[in-house]
């Protein structure tokens, strides 16, 4: 089975931008999938089994922190590997993060080449 | 136009696999879509006989549609479908473009703001221009502002350092600064602003540094062999340049403010040591008084008031033996810590020849000698040296430059002591002295000052003078030495008023009594 990363995020250009970051692994038989909301990441994770998470953690209704958690915990899927996106200048709760189970946090604007390296160094590529 | 890879356009891009499907449904006709190598993407080959379409992108063949007459159709529509996703890629690719660009000034902007060093500053500019473009030398130079010279704050590579900065203030980079504007230059040796300077530039990128309407330097990359640096490339390096001239301005002014500071602290340390100089040299001049109380046969006392915190005056007194004792004044040419150290050493000196028992025009001679041999920055000292038999009240001296002291007689008359001695001390080795003599009865004194007395200034200019000193002394018939010098002292102070001390102020008086 082709590894598989999810970009979720409530915004669009930021969906696309990290797709477009990531493109070039698709030529080596990546998949990537994204979801626009908490629900929605949590459906895909449990039906697509990525092996990468790209996390915004300021979402509507189910927030980073929520998923991240509800992945590691309640489902149980500790080999998902959580990265979390906070926006720069605003405070993050590195203990709530901690809590949740999160793997990382990357602040945004993220550095593309920081991530694209990250998800390389993840996937084993 | 980025390529568009049919297998991913049909697999995984959900929209795109759903109008597939309701199309091909739609059509009811069995079809099958190839990629360029023949593999099978989506139907299957069993659909019968038919055509073959391809499904072209700008001319090229990215796979094919194969069934009925419908696949043509089909072939047209997913050729739209590619062509609108090598659109969303260029745009993707444009706004990620602008997204990197974003980054770049957002953590370097972070990461100027963490430093006010001015080198760290110009390091990291660049470290973050080295890079964005590719270059074999290059600088962050600075104009340094008397001297218009241009001068590497950070460099790397063999061009830039700052033994050719005499150079980099004509030519090329001179033209820049004048225009304050960012350049390409692509064949340096072509370029008639060239100067031959022998250094190994071949093409070159360089961009002002600008805070506000003021050109502060410049930011240059160059290649040793010719490169192509492009727009997007100045483009690059002017963003840097924008971020970074504040930056550098304001480390600057902060390494001047902290110098400021450092002079600032130096400048105190300097006066301390000045207050403890001072301090020494209170100490080494007496100050208890009456200085000898078991002895009723004479008075002395004295005051000093030094101009600076360090001053060139002194007074002395000591008992050579039983019967005589020796005062002595003098004034060192100049004024601060110099002065005072050659008001010391003079001071030891004539203590120390004084003690030997000599008279003092004999006494004053050594100690000249010695002074004037050592050559101390041509510094001279005025001194009245004298010696006061304590049985019959008679006076020998030595005056050797110094004001003449005042005689006070006990019926109150005031007249200045005849002017017998010679030069000044420590000028000329083979000066000649000698003594003069002078008898005081019981109840007479001397009134010895240095010319800070009398050249006393008020504000209007005008000097306090011996015509002021004399009358003054004389009021003071039937006072005691240390009321007739704070007399002299206050009437001194009156006079002078709000304007500033000019010289040191001291007074020796000394009153026989038999």
């Amino acid at each position: 089975m082709p590894p598989k990363i999810l970009i979720v995020d409530d915004e669009a250009h930021l969906r696309m931008l990290i797709q477009q970051t990531l493109e070039e692994l698709e030529d080596e038989g990546v998949e990537l999938l994204t979801a626009s909301n908490g629900e929605e990441a949590l459906e895909v994770i449990q039906a697509e089994a990525p092996k990468l998470v790209f996390l915004d953690v300021m979402m509507p209704k189910l927030s980073g922190f929520d998923v991240c958690s509800r992945v590691k915990h309640t489902l149980g899927l500790k080999d998902v590997y959580i990265v979390l996106l906070t926006a720069k200048g605003q405070e993050f709760d590195k203990q709530k993060g901690l809590e949740a189970g999160a793997d990382l946090y990357m602040t945004k604007p993220f550095d593309p080449d920081a991530l694209l390296e990250k998800a390389r160094a993840v996937l084993g590529l | 136009m980025p390529s568009v890879v049919l297998r991913h356009l049909i697999r995984k891009r959900k929209d795109v696999a759903s109008v597939l499907a309701t199309l091909v449904g739609a059509l009811g006709a069995g079809i099958a879509i190839e990629d360029s190598e023949g593999e099978l993407l989506f139907g299957d080959r069993d659909g019968g006989p038919g055509g073959r379409w391809a499904v072209t992108l700008d001319g090229e063949i990215l796979g094919w549609v194969c069934g009925g007459a419908h696949a043509a159709a089909v072939a047209t529509v997913l050729a739209h479908l590619a062509a609108k996703e090598a659109e969303r890629k260029t745009l993707a690719n444009e706004v990620l473009h602008l997204y990197r660009e974003v980054n770049l000034i957002y953590s370097f902007s972070e990461k100027l703001a963490s430093t006010l060093d001015l080198d760290k500053v110009a390091g990291l500019t660049l470290e973050e221009a080295r890079h964005l473009i590719a270059a074999t030398d290059g600088a962050v130079m600075l104009v340094d502002e008397p001297t218009n010279r241009l001068d590497p704050v950070a460099d790397f590579g063999d061009v830039y350092s700052t033994a050719h900065s005499t150079a980099w203030a004509e030519g090329l980079f001179a033209s820049i600064l004048a225009s304050g504007q960012g350049e390409i230059v692509n064949d340096v040796h072509a370029d008639p602003r060239h100067v031959h300077s022998g250094h190994a530039i071949a093409s070159l990128i360089c961009t002002p540094l600008r805070v506000k309407e003021r050109v502060t330097g410049l930011i240059a990359l160059s290649s040793s062999t010719p490169v192509s640096y492009a727009a997007a490339h100045l483009k690059l390096l002017n963003t840097l340049a924008l971020q970074t001239a504040s930056a550098l301005e304001n480390a600057r002014l902060f390494e001047r403010t902290v110098q400021a500071a450092r002079d600032r602290e130096r400048l105190a340390a300097l006066h301390k040591e000045l207050e403890v100089a001072s301090q020494i040299q209170r100490a080494i001049v007496p100050s208890q008084f009456p200085p000898f109380p078991e002895r009723s046969d004479f008075a002395i006392h004295a005051s000093m008031t030094p101009a600076r915190a360090v001053g060139g005056d002194f007074f002395d007194f000591f008992l050579i033996d039983a019967d005589r004792l020796g005062f002595v004044i003098g004034d060192v040419s100049g004024k601060g810590v110099p002065s005072a150290l050659f008001m010391a050493v003079c001071r030891t000196l004539i203590k120390a020849t004084a003690h030997a028992g000599g008279s003092p025009e004999i006494c004053l001679e050594r100690v000249n000698r010695v002074l004037a041999s050592e050559e101390v920055s041509s510094m001279y000292v005025t001194v009245f040296y004298g010696v006061l038999d304590t049985r019959d009240g008679h006076v020998t001296y030595c005056n050797a430059g110094h004001n003449p002291p005042y005689v006070l007689r006990g019926d109150g008359s005031v007249e200045p002591l005849a002017q017998i001695g010679g030069m000044v001390v420590g000028l000329f080795e083979d000066a000649a002295y000698e003594a003069g003599h002078i008898a005081l009865g019981p109840g007479d004194a001397l009134f010895m000052y240095t010319d800070g007395v009398t050249e006393a200034t008020d504000p209007a200019g005008e000097e306090y003078a011996t015509s002021r000193l004399a009358p003054c002394l004389a009021r003071c018939r039937g006072l005691g030495l240390d009321d007739v010098i704070r007399t002299v002292g206050a009437e001194v102070a009156a006079f002078v008023g709000e304007a500033p001390q000019g010289d040191d102020i001291t007074m020796l008086a000394l009153r026989y009594l038999a």
